[in-house]
């Protein structure tokens, strides 16, 4: 009851003007950057996190939140449209999208993906509100050997999933790790790898970090790929929205429910970003769904399972990040930046004061109504499509490059930062260059400190005896899942042999960025 | 694999490794005054540069001792944004750019700096369009100091001598203060 009235009260807050207008304009931030191919809602998130310096952390979080969930939804236009993925999750959405537009079944196409993003959004958010309050009970109990196994488990199941090779992924997420060293410490105020530079004296600020890695980067790598053209302006008139009837949903009712859980479960573990479970979702409908031969020829059990599943993992990675302060994708991160931007660390303590728990709550009602909110706006959607895809790809990366060097410089008015979002963004582009995936690095530059912290007063309590960590039940527990997560590499090797063999392949290689 | 072949996939390990050792090197000689029984502030980071490494160690053995398969090969990359082949040297025009644009920002200011700027990256994009690339590189910076100077409250640099009246004058035009 209580969390019902909590969440009613953060629904009205959620309907004051300036939460709205955040949330609307998240919305259609997150709607636009997900329809142009090589932007993506990482960098939607990335480039909006400026913005939010001055404002108040709640409108700032629903902001970003908006364009996260609805980033998640808009790709499906160009996915089953043109052919054209905006996002790596929205690959498989064109392989049943695209032969339904073939066969002049577009709008019934987008009809089906606007409702499988309606279900997975609104379940995966009421599931989400229902978890929030046991699992920051949990998370109350934990004391730094359990902070640091699960800041350990975050980074393995991060490494493990975030890119093909699990070798570039763990040394990207040592890089993040030793960048989060730089600075003074904080308890011997020791001055570590600022080679006599002041200005790395306070370490380097982690927005910049992103905004570089994420934005700079990789703009500059898609200029290195060489920017793609659209041969023909696609006429809109074309196209509407075509919703399924009830007993069309019904038939499939089966892919509803097992995406949907899929999505809520797989968006908690660190790492399984939307891509991940996009591609986990079209592979589980692929081994037993109905209608499996079908798959890939057409049916909209291929959009309903992938579109179902990146929506619902929106929620499911809210979870860990309101109540540990622990981001499993590239969005959270930038999400968890921003609460930390705001002097506002997520945790279980956020739940505690009733100020505090308002926010929360007017964060998860943001939601609800984000969601409902992009499936009304999906249906007009498809002008705007139609017209973003026609600005020259040459011009929109330049201005979006100049957005990624203001938004380093917003921070605090330092042309330092500005070089050191230079040098992150060739960073990143030699990241794309080598195959080294970025959310592990990220991640590791975020958790980093968090991480030594809970290590070193571990260590320091319980006079440098590491087994505590195997001996507490709820770190022993979660570092016998880091080493789940550190097999899955071989398991999922083995198992991509076998897909392979059986004729596709489940490949989410650019996951868990977003 | 030719030994050719695999040295120049075990090159990034390389480098990452040296950087590794160098790093290690200086995590000792960070000073602090040490406490007995208590780890210091060069524990943790050196905890992480020999896991590095050892990672770097392990890859570079796997390719010159099995040959290991590449991280991802080139058809196991996902169609998106493929674009049109291999323009590395575009990119590398791309950050000379951004790094002539972050050194002249200083002293042109942002609006003409920006206007250089998206003009010279859209054309190192291969956009050729003369006319909306003048227009798209003119507004677009106005419109960024209108939305960061007037409504979100950053101030952006202005540039010195000439440059900075020419900032303070379109200051005025647009009616920020």
């Amino acid at each position: 009851m209580d969390v019902l009235s909590s969440l009613g009260a953060g629904l009205l807050h959620v309907f004051a003007p300036q939460d709205l207008s955040m949330l609307v304009l998240g919305l259609v931030i997150g709607m636009a950057v997900s329809i142009m191919p090589g932007l993506g809602l990482v960098m939607g998130v990335v480039l909006a996190l400026p913005f939010t310096y001055r404002m108040q952390i709640e409108p700032a979080i629903i902001l970003l939140t908006a364009i996260y969930v609805s980033g998640t939804y808009a790709g499906c236009f160009t996915a089953i449209l043109y052919r054209i993925p905006g996002e790596p999750m929205d690959v498989p959405l064109l392989w049943d999208g695209y032969s339904m537009t073939q066969r002049g079944e577009a709008a019934k196409a987008l009809g089906w993906a606007l409702v499988a993003a309606l279900t997975g959004g609104l379940i995966s958010s009421a599931v989400m509100v229902a978890l929030a309050i046991p699992f920051s009970n949990a998370a109350l109990r934990f004391g730094p050997p359990e902070y640091f196994a699960a800041v350990f488990f975050g980074f393995t199941s991060i490494a493990a999933l975030a890119g093909k090779s699990f070798v570039n992924a763990f040394i990207s997420l040592l890089i993040g790790l030793w960048i989060a060293t730089i600075g003074v410490d904080q308890t011997y105020s020791a001055q570590r790898f600022t080679f006599g530079m002041p200005v790395l004296m306070g370490g380097l600020p982690y927005v910049v970090i992103l905004v570089g890695m994420y934005g700079l980067g990789e703009l500059i790598s898609r200029i290195g790929r060489g920017l793609p053209k659209i041969e023909k302006p696609p006429d809109e008139r074309a196209v509407g929205t075509s919703f399924p009837s009830l007993l069309e949903i019904w038939k499939i009712r089966a892919t509803f429910i097992r995406s949907s859980i899929l999505g809520t479960i797989l968006g908690i573990v660190p790492g399984a970003g939307a891509t991940i479970t996009s591609f986990i979702s079209y592979g589980i409908e692929k081994q037993y769904g109905k209608r499996r031969d079908q798959l890939g020829k057409g049916v909209p059990e291929g959009i309903v399972a992938p579109q179902i599943g990146s929506t619902a993992s929106v929620a499911g990675h809210m979870i860990p990040l309101l109540t540990l302060g622990l981001p499993g994708s590239g969005a959270t991160a930038v999400i968890l930046g921003a609460f930390l931007l705001h002097g506002v660390q997520p945790g279980p303590l956020l739940f505690t004061s009733p100020d505090s728990k308002i926010v929360v709550y007017s964060i998860l009602a943001s939601l609800f109504v984000g969601v409902i909110g992009m499936c009304l706006m999906g249906f007009f959607w498809i002008k705007v499509v139609v017209k973003v895809l026609t600005i020259p790809q040459p011009v929109l990366v330049a201005i979006v490059m100049v957005f990624c060097v203001v938004g380093a410089y917003a921070d605090r008015n330092s042309m330092n930062d500005v070089w050191i979002i230079v040098v992150f963004g060739v960073l990143g582009f030699l990241f794309e260059r080598f195959r080294f995936p970025i959310a592990p690095m990220v991640l590791g530059v975020i958790l980093g400190p968090l991480a030594e912290s809970s290590f070193i007063q571990t260590m320091v309590s319980y006079n440098n005896d590491w087994t505590i960590f195997l001996r507490h039940p709820i770190s022993g527990t979660l570092i016998g899942l880091s080493i789940v997560a550190l097999a899955y590499p071989v398991v999922r090797e083995i198992m991509g042999r076998k897909s392979k063999a059986d004729g596709y392949v489940l490949r989410p290689t650019i996951g868990g960025e977003s | 694999m030719l030994l050719r072949g695999k040295l120049r996939r075990s090159a990034a390990y390389a480098v990452i490794l040296c950087c590794a050792v160098y790093l290690y090197y200086l995590a000792q000689h960070i000073e602090f005054e040490e406490v007995p029984g208590r780890v210091g502030p060069d524990a943790w980071p050196k905890i992480v540069l020999i896991l590095l490494f050892a990672t770097c160690v392990w890859q570079i053995g796997r390719i010159m001792i099995f040959g290991a398969p590449p991280a991802a090969s080139a058809d196991d990359e996902l169609p998106l944004s493929a674009g049109e082949g291999d323009f590395t040297y575009l990119a590398l025009l791309a950050i000379g750019v951004t790094v002539v644009y972050a050194y002249l920002l200083p002293i042109l200011g942002f609006f003409v700096a920006t206007v250089l700027y998206i003009a010279g990256i859209a054309y190192v994009g291969r956009y050729r369009r003369v006319v909306p690339l003048v227009l798209t590189s003119v507004i677009a910076p106005v419109a960024l100091i209108f939305v960061f100077m007037k409504i979100v409250y950053v101030a952006l640099p202005f540039g010195i001598g000439p440059f900075k009246d020419v900032t303070v004058v379109l200051l005025k035009v647009l009616g920020v203060h």
